[in-house]
């Protein structure tokens, strides 16, 4: 072999060797396993992991409650707080029923309750097998259907005829959804919770995976209740709350129930979880307190100081307490500054830059007690039920008949007066209000109450009408959906 | 068969077996090895030689100066020698022989050795432009060969001047080029920019290629300005093409100064100055007497209780916060290099170090770094080089954007009311109305401490096979240590609440290597002419870094996690890599030296990218006329060069964060009561189709020499189309995916005109007087986003709209100031707004009455030099501004700060006011208050707070005096020359502040829009607090050569 054809072989063969080397080594060289996150093709596949999603639903529903959203959906619509009107309109103006349906503050509550639903899904939508513990998967699964009918329940009570996704959002070229009517969401919601109740324990032996806190049947039962007297069929409501009737106890100090470091007492049957410690801290007081009054209190945390997205009691919820209800003091404050109230029924008086170590008990035992009492209407038991409450809040035994503050059937005013009020008390600022008043009174009503209610707090009148009693649909929402998703009425 | 033997041997277990990357970069090192050695040992044999004379010689430059390092070639051959430290050289050479003389800087010579056997040569200095060599991507090139469109910067001056990194020296240098000091604390970042913003939400910032290293704009500014040699800008598709993913946004090359034959040299250069905080660029607040008042006219005007603190003044305090936390800073540089070597092998060794204090107190920077560089020839073939650069900063600043900012002095400073006395009578310093903390105690308190170690690696071995065809081959690595250490007590109201103590310590590093491998073959073939490189590259860069932030220490002084509570420990880690690989290549040819082409090839394939999308291939095409060449031209002797080039290609973005393009999941934390437990959520949705940002790219221009070389002129004309681009796609909010999801949707454009001219106005032995300028035009416009309408930026302030610019700046027209009787039906005093949608009511910025009112795009960028030499003396300045972009300064109208009773800009809200119908002002400045008032409602965004950004800038004046050399020699110098320099002298700009260049802080009330970790995330056309201004240094210097 002579110089010429051995040097045109080796280049040859080099070439081809090193053409087909880059190729056989390049896609493998470009395959990166992400050391930093999940890959989520190759999860929900074993009841541990599903432990760790569920955990995450959770999660989400607490950055629900940590929003100042929240408060927008129910105590600051309602008559129970106002919203100081010189901060940004885009914050306040639901306050006064002047949103517009692209106001920004709404379509970050929609997507943040529709993101606990989305994680739900995940998981009960889960199609691959999954190993381990199979009664420990199925019961998670009951708590993701608890999860997504409790929020569903939030969303179809403030929007109405909403969007039922029951499915995670995976093809994102497919993946939008039309409304639906506001009965079929309840009936997805009765569906869910009874799935629910057939899986959920009584209770939780804690440890990993088991810690006490997570949804039990009770919750399950409870919420079931409130859905029915939600659409009236009160006689399943009361079935339902039966159940829970005797399982808890309220507490004998109302202000217990919020205070600080006090975890799934004896009167909580689901709560919203707020640790510090773990970084997971309340934070929506630090805007509920004025800075003048965290300093004085001794707060490191410190509080609003411009004013801004701050939330504050109106007189006529001040007005409501009677003279001796304990609950008063429990719920707001007067800052020694300038005289005004505010809300202090979840502050923390070591609450430092991790926030307030306070849950929200969404689901107490009093409110199984007055929703009984809705449900099976005036009687000696329905006023038994509210009395029991009353009692507490008064500083009495519940369980003691006490003539200085038991109502009856000659106490003045009707039976749904009573029992509004005795929820208003007995709620404030837990979310609760503005459902209340949509579930008690008549659309007119509720109109009426609420314009007196901004003259006074504003000394002007506002246009409400009784299409402002639902929310409108952000306006994305539909504009993405091209038309699939539709907006309430009036909007 | 083959195909199985090599993937065996790719996968065989080598001892330090990496990623399979390496694995199969070492199989083709050692084939390529293997190969390479055979066939040079068979080139080798071929050589043909025949007995010569030896030809022997000196060159001297043009003050008769030996000149050491001269090539000495053979024409035709490869044989050829180099001249020694005393400019002698030998050579053997036939009569008929042709010697080529070439040294960089000078005129090339062709000396027929004929009968003689001794030849002195003296060098003259290249005035020929043409003969410049540019850097290209992987590789260089003659000017005058070139079709794209690139501009070199001098770098001559770079060493005269106060700067810390390159950007600096590059601002105003080149058409197409905007830089922008976005804050001017020292040693920070500019924004870079390359004809404009070419994308919406991924990175835009040019590639920077230092030595051939591909590398971010970080690791350029690292450098030791007075080490670099050259800079060229890359700025069409014909030159930025050969870098595929990464060359849409343009490409500046970074060429450091190489090791020299010669004797060894030593230079040395010395220079300190002094910096300060000019009184035309502080913010233009009130004095007590004015604050108070304007002040009690805004209350009343209002309605409002005038505060107890302003109602109280004592008349005297009168305190200029802006003078206490200015200062004068000092400036210090000391560099030192060593070179030399011979014809085999040379070296450069440098080193500095730079010291530059803040003019606001608490602030400095402090850069040491190191440069080696070593080439050795073994064998008439081989080539061997190593680079290597270390260097180590420190940044202080006395404040930070966030948390809790923005707390930097000069930002309190410009808000604190002058009626606060510095301290009380106890001695504390004085808190301001509302707990307004002190700025001087703020900067006692906070402290922000940047820590970077960069380190650049190179080693390479180039081998030429025969004439013109040379493989080379390079590993390199980078190395970067970022420390973050933040540590706070605390001011003001909470002084004593040790809970308040904030350490935050973050370390971050990102180690990447680089392996390239390129074949380039040159050759001269009559009239044609051929060059033409082909390679391969890999590179890999790997990103940890881990922090920790705590609250509560109970005793202070101790910077250690572990002393704070361990309740509010916060802590995680991060990790990530990214990988490329590309083939490229590229092939210039000229026929005749009159018609040039160049066609490039690049495909790239990206790690960041989904899987089904991740490779794509890039090239351009390019052709040159040089027509001065043409018959008809050629005797014309007025034009020396005309040369028309026209380019068209396709170039990419892969600046998006690693991993984007994964549906993933990542964790949560959550407790139960007090059980603490970990959760999983959704976080990147992902997108396996996520591909590149694609740009088109078309350029002409020209390039005129004229007038016996002293004039220069290139003109281009540009338009630059990004398609795909990188955009989160809206779905249903209700999917649980608000943010939609990333993806290639959208067009938009940059377009415009970009001159330069260079001219020699006078040129004679005592006088020389160079004159240089260069503008450009720009024009921007969106075309599509997909679909949508717009895209709103920072609440819908900036907007996205197809059909008009990026970005514009969105709020409520104001027309002017009420006057009692004028029909308006508004307060007089107040603004009047304009009701552009005719509903009787005046709604916010985001309603139909917010309109576009101004854009942050500049227009126009210029920059203008001078170089004056008269006998010793050299006299050069720098000129350079921008026209025609806006900023919304929320700063100005005070509405991010909440409270009303911040001080306030004389011009913007003082003079000129409202007061009543008898002093009715401008008719610009409404009255005192009705900024607050209407900032809480419809007037929140509105044209009051557009400020035109224009200015005009004495960026640099710099005079140096050169000793003559034979004063010198007795002492041992070669060279010795003093200076004095001025940087930032004075700006003209109607801009109220201190830096038109400032824009909002990366970490606003929504979040950086652009993609976090590819950019700066600062948001152009927003300003929120006081910028600092940018400090005007003074130097002297001192630079000698020995």
């Amino acid at each position: 072999m002579d110089y010429q054809t051995l040097k045109l072989r080796l280049i040859g063969f080099s070439t081809y060797s090193i053409l087909l080397m880059l190729i056989s080594c390049s896609e493998d060289f470009l395959d990166i396993v992400a050391e930093d996150r999940i890959d989520k093709t190759s999860f929900y596949e074993s009841d541990k992991e599903l432990v760790n999603a569920i955990n995450g639903v959770y999660a989400k529903q607490r950055i629900v409650f940590n929003h100042y959203g929240t408060y927008y959906l129910q105590d600051s619509r309602s008559d129970n707080a106002a919203l100081n009107q010189q901060d940004q309109p885009e914050r306040v103006q639901s306050d006064v029923f002047q949103e517009l349906t692209n106001n920004q503050e709404m379509l970050i509550s929609w997507s943040q309750l529709y993101d606990v639903i989305n994680h739900a899904n995940a998981i009960i939508a889960n199609t691959k097998n999954v190993e381990g513990d199979q009664e420990l998967v199925n019961r998670i699964v009951g708590e993701a259907k608890f999860l997504r009918a409790y929020t569903y329940f939030q969303i179809v009570t403030t929007w109405g005829d909403v969007p039922l996704r029951l499915l995670p959002s995976e093809d994102f070229d497919n993946v939008t959804v039309p409304t639906s009517s506001s009965s079929e969401v309840y009936n997805q919601i009765r569906i869910d919770l009874n799935e629910a109740i057939s899986v959920l324990p009584e209770n939780y032996i804690g440890g990993k995976g088991f810690e006490i806190g997570r949804v039990t049947k009770y919750a399950a039962l409870t919420l079931l209740g409130k859905l029915e007297l939600q659409i009236g069929n009160n006689e399943a409501a009361e079935t339902a709350l039966r159940q829970v009737i005797g399982r808890y106890r309220l507490l004998s100090d109302y202000a217990d129930i919020y205070a600080a470091g006090n975890n799934n007492t004896a009167e909580s049957i689901f709560e919203i979880s707020f640790e510090p410690a773990g970084n997971t801290g309340f934070f929506l007081p630090n805007y509920f307190i004025p800075i003048d009054e965290t300093q004085r209190l001794g707060i490191p945390a410190g509080g609003n100081a411009d004013q801004i997205l701050q939330f504050y009691p109106t007189q006529s919820l001040i007005d409501e307490f009677e003279i001796n209800d304990l609950r008063a003091d429990a719920t707001f404050g007067i800052a020694v500054a300038d005289n005004d109230p505010y809300v202090s029924k979840f502050k923390d008086l070591g609450a430092a830059s991790q926030g307030h170590d306070v849950n929200i008990a969404v689901l107490r035992y009093a409110d199984v007690l007055l929703s009984l009492s809705e449900a099976i209407g005036e009687s000696s038991e329905g006023y038994e039920l509210i009395n029991q409450v009353r009692r507490r809040g008064f500083g009495f035994d519940p369980e003691m008949v006490n003539e200085s503050v038991d109502i009856n059937f000659t106490t003045p005013g009707s039976f749904n007066d009573k029992l509004l009020h005795e929820r208003r008390v007995e709620f404030a600022f837990e979310h609760q209000r503005w459902s209340d008043l949509k579930r008690l009174l008549n659309p007119e009503e509720v109109v009426q109450l609420m314009k007196e209610q901004l003259f006074q707090q504003e000394g002007k009148d506002f246009e409400i009408s009784t299409t402002d009693l639902l929310f409108p649909i952000p306006l994305l929402e539909i504009q993405i959906s091209d038309g699939a998703v539709t907006q309430n009425p009036g909007y | 068969m083959k195909n199985r033997y090599l993937k065996k041997t790719c996968d065989l277990k080598l001892f330090f077996i990496g990623t399979p990357m390496v694995r199969c970069f070492l199989q083709l090192t050692l084939l390529l090895t293997a190969n390479l050695a055979f066939c040079t040992e068979l080139l080798t044999d071929s050589v043909f030689t025949n007995p010569q004379n030896t030809i022997s010689g000196s060159v001297v430059d043009e003050s008769d100066i030996p000149l050491p390092g001269v090539t000495i070639l053979v024409k035709g051959t490869t044989n050829g020698t180099f001249t020694d430290f005393d400019g002698n050289f030998s050579i053997d050479a036939d009569s008929e022989d042709i010697l080529l003389i070439s040294y960089i800087g000078y005129t090339t010579q062709e000396i027929l050795v004929g009968q003689k056997s001794i030849i002195n040569v003296a060098m003259e200095v290249s005035s020929q432009q043409l003969d410049e060599i540019v850097v290209v991507g992987y590789g260089t090139q003659k000017k005058k060969d070139v079709t794209g469109s690139i501009s070199s910067v001098s770098t001559e001056n770079i060493g005269l001047r106060p700067i810390t990194s390159i950007e600096q020296a590059l601002q105003g240098a080149a058409p197409g080029l905007s830089i922008s000091q976005r804050n001017a604390s020292p040693g920070q970042t500019a924004a870079v920019t390359i004809r404009g913003v070419g994308s919406l939400s991924a990175g835009y910032e040019p590639l920077w290629v230092v030595d051939g290293f591909p590398t971010d704009q970080r690791n350029a500014e690292s450098i030791n300005p007075s080490d670099i040699e050259s800079v060229d800008i890359l700025k069409d598709a014909s030159s930025t093409a050969i870098y595929g993913s990464r060359g849409a946004n343009g490409v500046i090359i970074i060429t450091t100064k190489k090791a020299k034959t010669g004797k060894p040299t030593m230079e040395l250069d010395i220079s300190s100055g002094i910096a300060a905080v000019p009184e035309s660029s502080r913010l233009d607040v009130l004095n007590a007497r004015e604050y108070v008042q304007f002040m009690t006219e805004s209350y009343a005007n209002r309605g409002a209780t005038l505060p107890v603190e302003i109602a109280n003044w004592d008349g005297i305090t009168d305190t200029d916060w802006q003078d206490l936390v200015y200062r004068p800073a000092t400036y210090s540089k000391y560099n030192l290099s060593s070179y030399g070597g011979t014809e085999k092998s040379n070296y450069l060794l440098s080193g500095s170090y730079i010291k530059q204090e803040g003019v606001v107190i608490g602030e400095g920077y402090e850069k040491y770094s190191a440069r080696l560089k070593a080439e050795s020839k073994i064998g008439d073939n081989l080539t061997v080089g190593l680079n290597i650069a270390p260097n180590f900063s420190t940044e202080e600043t006395s404040g930070r954007e966030w948390p809790n900012g923005p707390n930097f002095p000069h930002v309190i400073a410009a808000l604190m009311p002058p009626i606060t006395p510095v301290r009380n009578s106890d001695g504390d310093y004085a808190i301001g109305p509302n707990g307004m903390v002190n700025p001087l105690e703020s900067a006692e308190n906070f402290s922000n401490e940047v820590k970077r170690f960069r380190m650049l690696t190179n080693a390479y071995a180039s081998l030429e096979f025969f004439d013109g065809l040379t493989l080379k081959t390079s590993i390199g690595s980078t190395i970067s240590y970022d420390n973050y250490e933040t540590y706070d007590t605390p001011t003001g109201v909470n002084r004593d609440v040790n809970d308040f103590v904030f350490l935050n310590i973050g370390k971050f590093s990102t180690i990447g290597w680089l392996s390239e491998t390129t074949l380039n073959f040159k050759k001269l073939l009559g009239n044609h002419s051929i060059d033409v490189v082909g390679g391969y590259t890999a590179q890999e860069d790997k990103n940890n870094g881990i922090w920790s932030s705590v609250n509560g220490f109970d005793i202070l002084g101790p910077k250690i996690i572990g002393f704070g509570n361990a309740e509010t420990l916060n802590s995680n880690s991060v990790k990530n890599e990214s990988r490329l690989i590309s083939y490229l290549g590229r092939l210039n040819y000229s026929y005749s030296d009159r018609y040039l082409l160049t066609a490039t090839f690049r495909r790239d394939g990206s790690s960041r990218f989904g899987t089904n999308s991740r490779f794509a291939n890039f090239g351009s095409a390019a052709i040159g006329w040089r027509v001065s060449e043409e018959s008809f031209l050629k005797n014309v002797s007025f034009i020396n060069d005309f040369k028309l080039r026209a380019s068209y290609g396709t170039t990419g973005s892969n600046s998006i964060p690693n991993y984007i393009a994964k549906p993933s999941l990542t964790s949560i934390r959550h407790s139960f009561g007090t059980d603490q437990i970990t959760g999983v959520v959704n976080s990147d949705p992902g997108n396996v189709n996520l591909t590149w940002e694609t740009s088109d790219q078309l350029d002409t221009g020209f390039d005129l020499t004229i007038l016996n070389n002293r004039i220069t002129i290139v003109g281009d004309y540009y338009q630059n189309t990004t398609s795909g681009l990188l955009l989160n796609k809206q779905i249903p909010l209700s999917s649980g995916f608000p943010g939609g999801y990333l993806t290639n949707i959208g067009r938009m454009r940059n377009w415009g005109y970009e001159f330069s001219l260079s001219a020699d106005i006078i040129d004679n032995e005592d006088w020389k007087w160079s004159l240089g300028g260069n503008v450009t035009r720009n024009w921007n416009k969106v075309i599509d986003l997909g679909g949508a309408d717009q895209i709103q930026k920072w609440f819908g302030v900036l907007r996205h709209v197809p059909g008009r610019e990026f970005k514009e700046i969105y709020g409520v027209h104001v027309i002017g100031v009420a006057r009692n009787g004028d029909g308006s039906g508004i307060t007089p005093g107040d603004l009047i707004f304009k009701d552009v949608d005719g509903d009787g009511a005046i709604g916010s910025f985001v309603t139909a009455d917010g309109v576009p009112i101004g854009s942050p795009n500049q227009d126009w960028a210029f920059g203008a030099t001078s170089t004056l030499r008269y006998k010793r003396f050299t006299l050069s300045t720098l000129l350079q501004g921008q026209a025609g972009a806006q900023m919304q300064d929320f700063n100005l109208n005070q509405i991010a700060n909440g409270a009303n009773i911040n001080n306030v800009s004389k011009r913007f809200h003082y003079n000129g006011r409202y007061i009543d119908e008898n002093n009715p002002g401008n008719g610009i400045v409404p009255r005192a208050g009705a900024l607050v008032t209407s900032s809480a409602g419809v007037g929140s965004v509105s044209s009051i707070a557009i400020q035109s950004t224009d200015y005009l800038r004495i960026k640099n004046i710099s005079l140096s005096y050169a000793f003559k050399n034979d004063l010198l020699a007795d002492y041992g110098i070669n060279k010795l020359s003093l200076y004095t320099s001025i940087e930032n002298l004075y700006t003209f700009t109607n801009f109220i502040g201190g830096n038109p260049d400032a824009v909002n802080g990366s970490i606003g009330p929504v979040g950086p829009s652009r993609l976090s970790g590819i950019s700066d995330g600062r948001e152009i056309g927003i300003n929120v607090m006081a910028s600092q201004p940018l400090p005007r240094i003074m130097t002297l210097g001192l630079n000698v050569s020995f």
